[in-house]
């Protein structure tokens, strides 16, 4: 008995790890997804300082603020730490200071919200655009440490490095609908690496660490 | 802040969806800078894991996805989102 569950494992096996989609075809999904919805709720944890090992442990933190805001049609409302109305998309907004509203980046919390909690969808566009690297992660994918060491010793270009997406042939058309990871990752560029690095000095949250 | 190694940084998004993968649960996007030791900047593999580095952490996570109630915009912050 025991021997024949072992080859129904084993004939079941390839279907499941082919059940999952190709990793640039689902960032596309999910992202359009994400965009057609007309409301959510948001919470950012951002958490930042100087870090020591490979898991990125933070031994002196300079940010540790969390975000939270509501999303509704072109609108979004941030309830915490500070009041503030933002459109969905672009820039700018208006920070609640004191008695009166004043614009985003005229206040120091306007402009450590505007740079510090940057829109999800400006985020998710990133990931669009670098949909060619996404690749998913399943118990043999390394550490996030060891992605970002490989990461940098073929990253002498401004490429995100790219994984080779399964093609529609290796696809039996068998396999069960239940995904086999719910977990995408991305290596971005360093260039880009860099423009988030750059906006959160611009923050100002260093200054105040 | 000045110890950071702007040459070397690097930023990884980690998408995490729901049981289905129809839609983002979470979204997590860590950003690594290298720092300067007195001897000068840090080289190799090491500079973002083992050695002492700069690291940002932004970990979104996404609920009542179109449940939210109407919500009113005050007539002065209307006019400083446009």
């Amino acid at each position: 008995m025991r021997g024949v569950r072992a080859v129904a494992l084993l004939i079941a096996l390839p279907g499941l790890a082919a059940a999952q989609e190709p990793e640039a075809k689902a960032v596309q999904r999910v992202v359009r997804n994400f965009g057609k919805l007309r409301g959510y709720a948001v919470t950012a944890e951002v958490e930042g300082g100087q870090a020591r090992g490979a898991d990125h442990r933070i031994t002196n933190h300079t940010v540790n603020t969390t975000y939270s805001a509501l999303v509704l049609g072109t609108v979004c409302r941030v309830d915490a730490p500070r009041r503030a109305f933002r459109p969905r998309a672009g820039q700018g907004g208006a920070v609640e200071d004191g008695v009166r509203w004043c614009a985003m980046l005229a206040t120091d919390d306007g402009r450590r919200m505007e740079r510090l909690f940057t829109r999800p969808e400006a985020i998710l566009a990133e990931c669009l655009r670098l949909k060619g690297a996404a690749r998913w992660v399943t118990g043999t994918t390394p550490a996030p440490a060891a992605e970002v060491a490989l990461s940098q010793r073929d990253d002498d270009d401004d490429q995100p490095r790219g994984t080779k997406t399964r093609d529609k042939d290796d696809d039996p058309g068998q396999a069960p609908p239940a995904p086999a990871s719910n977990h995408l990752r991305i290596v971005g560029p360093q260039t880009l690496a860099l423009e988030h690095f750059t906006r959160i000095q611009n923050s100002g949250c260093f200054t105040e660490g | 802040m000045s110890r950071a190694d702007k040459t070397q940084t690097a930023i990884v998004y980690d998408l995490l969806l729901d049981e289905r993968n129809e839609r983002v649960r979470e979204l997590h996007v860590t950003v690594l800078c290298a720092s300067r030791t007195d001897q000068g900047p840090v080289t190799g593999a090491d500079a973002l894991t083992t050695r002492p580095h700069v690291a940002f952490f932004t970990r979104y996570r996404f609920s009542r996805e179109d449940q939210v109630e109407r919500f009113e915009v005050p007539a002065e912050a209307a006019k400083l989102c446009r």
